[in-house]
């Protein structure tokens, strides 16, 4: 088999050649897991056997302080990992005696170094875990300190104590030979296996180092320790990968175990489906052994688990992997932990890989009306000023407003008739209508900036867009269309900013008219949200796709309030309602547990010519 | 004594390949091991052969300098190519695996069952690798798409010409770099390149 393996690298490389990769360095691995082996976080201390006396050519180092310095430069690049040293003027290295050493020998352990090797280091490992590790010195050479060229003339026939040191310190870490690597990389490193004018750890060294122990400075912790920070995902065509690291991280108090497993250096991630679907999160490419967990709620002491996952083979193939069924709207938290095997060191730690990708089951899409702009697991506000044509939007956690951006000032015969992922890039577009011309547009949206321009269609100015959602369960928003004239309401089924085909849905008085559109049952299905201008009363179409199915929720509220938008805002994964009072300027919130309406939170009151826009 | 132009040329020539290869052996030395130049990897052999890993066995070993893990590589001698290796070929080497404890040697070849390969053996039991400069003592003989069988370097590559084995490991062929469409050195040539260097360096003199 590995004879095979070789052929087709072989094989490779004569085709293609030598392809460097942006990470070049390769990994001391387990044979069993694949995973790197790496000390566990904390310290690593050193025994130098050195003379520490005798001064080298460069009249202030010594071999002992050579090697420290070698210890140093790592130290100074890592996050939760440090040397720390002892330095003794004599003494050998011994083999598998529980102490990590570094010295001066003519033998390896008793045995011939054999024919030009200039120094050795053996380390042991348990499982994934470094226990020891020893690099010795072929005192048949001669060894001096400096930081010159190989080549100067007066470096011949010396070796560079520190370069050496550098190097067999980042074996003793568990950097391997980018240069026997497979496939074997062709890369700056002081790790290749042939020493030259590199001195110091490259940014290739640097980079496989840090991933293996975080980045500096030491102690260092990440941005996403804390549950209230977790760190949103983004989709790009349904599939994101993000990276970071659980080094320094720790437990909250409340957290629950993920996986089983009491774990204690998790960090979080969070996302919220754009629709009902499928999920698939694992942490391969990771180099340690993961622990992932699904919740959803807001507070770390009660989230509610919704799946997770230890090992992919217990034992064997230590990343996680797990799926789930996404309810659309609803946010997802995501934990990744290293697995505690509570032998005393704790939690693994290092470079997280997380990958996700979502396949859309239709429904329960949310980006109707004011939507998560900002991708923060919160829907957000977006304002119109009838006067001045400005438009900006409040940036909400929930119920509470967290900031304030300004979109653009536009003429004021534009609206923005709803809003929706059109190009599948995750990110919320929107949807204007020109009220003299008829044209309707699309903003392809970055967040909360204008990243491109859409054109949809000119229609008749009687023809209103009324909702925006995806209703046909392909993944795509469709738009809604209101005769004002007439009544009729139809449906586009689009595809991005084209059209693919018009079901018509129904003639209904235009005392009616439709103010938006979730899923309110959950059943997958995109309902229609109906406000009767003259008598008050609102009530919800239940749609099974493009076709009515039942009536639900009657109320009646008197007619300056109007629903001006509809999205998740208390992220319960439940659509609710936000009104506007037309008179007073007052806003408030109806959070609905499915069609029925259970608290009506104030939101604020903002008078005169802003309106909030679906 | 008469010096031709030719021959004082060819001196040139001759003193200048020397100087090159001192200044290569002093920009290219590795970190655990100095690539031996063809001729000495040959010379510093004490045998030279082709052979299929048979087994690989790893032990717990206790002496006075501590605890180590062995690992016993039976090889299938295939051909021998130079020297004279015992009728039963088994090579120690330190590191290897035992249960959930590995000991790792950094630069160390490691042999899977299987591994066909050329192998330039030095101190076999006595050294802590039983290799000629560790990993630049073994060669795997590995097959393209069309099967043809080639020599690589440790890591995989091709070798294009036996001079290139005193390249660190991960340096391109200059072979490869000049000649588009050079081709791998096929096992008999590079065999054929290691018995007529053996040949030289055993060759008996006057003196002898």
């Amino acid at each position: 088999m590995k004879t095979k393996i070789l052929s087709l690298l072989a094989v490779a490389a004569t085709v293609f050649g030598f392809t460097p990769r942006a990470g070049a360095f390769a990994y001391i691995t387990n044979d069993s897991t694949g995973l790197p082996i790496k000390w566990p976080a904390g310290s690593v201390p050193i025994r130098i056997y050195a003379d520490n006396s005798t001064k080298l050519s460069d009249g202030t180092t010594t071999r002992a302080t050579a090697v420290q310095f070698a210890l140093q430069t790592w130290n100074a690049l890592l996050g939760d990992e440090q040397f720390t040293w002892t330095i003794n003027p004599s003494g050998t290295p011994a083999d598998n005696d529980h102490f990590n050493e570094v010295g001066f020998s003519s033998t390896i352990f008793g045995q011939s170094f054999g024919s030009g090797v200039l120094a050795v280091t053996t380390d042991w490992a348990s499982g994934n875990e470094r226990v020891e590790a020893d690099t010795i010195f072929n005192t048949a050479y001669t060894w001096d300190a400096f930081d010159g060229s190989l080549s100067d003339a007066q470096n011949f026939g010396k070796q560079d104590i520190r370069r050496v040191a550098i190097h067999e310190l980042g074996h003793n870490l568990g950097l391997d030979h980018p240069d026997q690597a497979t496939p074997p990389q062709t890369v700056t490193a002081i790790m290749n296996s042939h020493v030259s004018n590199t001195n110091r750890p490259t940014a290739d060294d640097i980079a496989g180092m840090q991933n293996l122990y975080g980045p500096a400075p030491y102690g260092s912790v990440p941005a996403n320790n804390n549950f209230a920070n977790a760190i949103t995902i983004t989709l790009t065509n349904n599939a994101a990968t993000v990276t970071g690291f659980n080094c320094n991280a720790t437990k909250e108090s409340g957290e629950p175990n993920h996986a089983g497993d009491a774990g204690g250096r998790s960090v979080w991630w969070k996302w919220t489906a754009p629709s009902n679907g499928n999920v698939s999160l694992d942490t391969n490419n990771s180099v340690f052994d993961t622990l992932l967990g699904v919740y959803t709620g807001s507070a770390v002491g009660s989230l509610t688990t919704i799946a997770s996952n230890d090992d992919v083979n217990p034992g064997i193939i230590q990343h996680s992997a797990l799926t789930f069924t996404a309810k659309g709207g609803t946010t997802y938290y995501f934990a990744v932990d290293g697995f505690d095997d509570t032998t005393g060191p704790g939690a693994d730690s290092g470079l997280i890989t997380l990958n996700l990708a979502f396949t859309s089951t239709g429904g329960g899409t949310t980006t109707f009306g004011p939507s998560d702009f900002n991708q923060d697991g919160s829907a957000d506000i977006l304002w119109e000023n009838t006067s001045t044509g400005d438009r900006s939007f409040w940036i909400m956690n929930h119920l509470s407003i967290g900031s304030f951006v300004y979109l653009a000032g536009i003429a004021t015969e534009w609206h923005i008739v709803g809003s929706g992922d059109f190009d599948g890039d995750g990110k919320t577009d929107l949807v204007w209508e020109d009220t003299v011309t008829g044209d309707r547009t699309i903003w392809y949206m970055n967040g909360t900036s204008l990243s491109s321009f859409g054109y949809i269609a000119n229609v008749p100015t009687a023809w209103h867009i009324a909702a925006v959602a995806d209703f046909n369960h392909d993944g795509h928003p469709d738009l809604v269309w209101e005769n004002s004239q007439t009544g009729d309401r139809t449906f586009w089924l689009m595809n991005g900013a084209t059209i693919q085909s018009m079901i018509y849905l129904a003639g209904i008085s235009t005392d009616w008219k439709i103010v938006g559109a979730a899923d309110f049952t959950g059943d997958g299905n995109t309902d229609l949200v109906w406000e009767n201008t003259v008598t008050g009363d609102r009530s919800i179409w239940v749609m099974n796709g493009t076709t009515l199915s039942s009536f639900a929720f009657g109320a009646n509220v008197a007619l300056p309030w109007h629903i001006a938008a509809v999205a998740d805002f208390d992220g319960d994964g439940h659509p609710d309602l936000l009104w506007e009072n037309t008179t007073t300027g007052d806003r408030a919130f109806w959070l609905m547990n499915g069609t029925s309406m259970s608290s009506t939170p104030y939101l604020a009151n903002i008078p005169g010519v802003w309106h909030i826009v679906p | 004594m008469k010096h031709s132009l030719a021959s004082s040329l060819a001196s040139l020539i001759r003193i200048a390949a020397v100087i090159g290869l001192a200044a290569a052996a002093l920009t290219s030395r590795a970190t655990s091991v100095i690539p031996p130049t063809f001729p000495d990897l040959v010379k510093q052999s004490d045998y030279v052969i082709r052979g299929v890993v048979k087994s690989v066995s790893a032990e717990m070993v206790n002496d006075a300098t501590g605890r180590h893990i062995v690992t016993s590589v039976e090889i299938d001698v295939r051909q021998v190519i130079a020297g004279t290796p015992p009728a039963h070929v088994v090579l120690t080497m330190l590191g290897g695996t035992v249960g959930a404890l590995t000991q790792t040697v950094h630069g160390a070849p490691k042999f899977s069952v299987g591994d066909d390969d050329i192998l330039f053996v030095a101190g076999n039991g006595k050294n802590f690798s039983p290799l000629v400069a560790l990993m630049h003592g073994r060669y795997p003989i590995l097959s393209d798409s069309t099967g043809r069988q080639f020599v690589a370097r440790n890591n995989g590559v091709p070798l294009y010409s036996e001079n290139d084995v005193s390249l660190p490991i991960g340096t391109p062929s200059p072979v490869k770099a000049e000649q588009a469409n050079a081709q791998p050195l096929s096992p008999a040539a590079f065999i054929g390149k290691i018995q007529s260097a053996y040949n030289q360096s055993h060759r008996p003199t006057l003196e002898n």
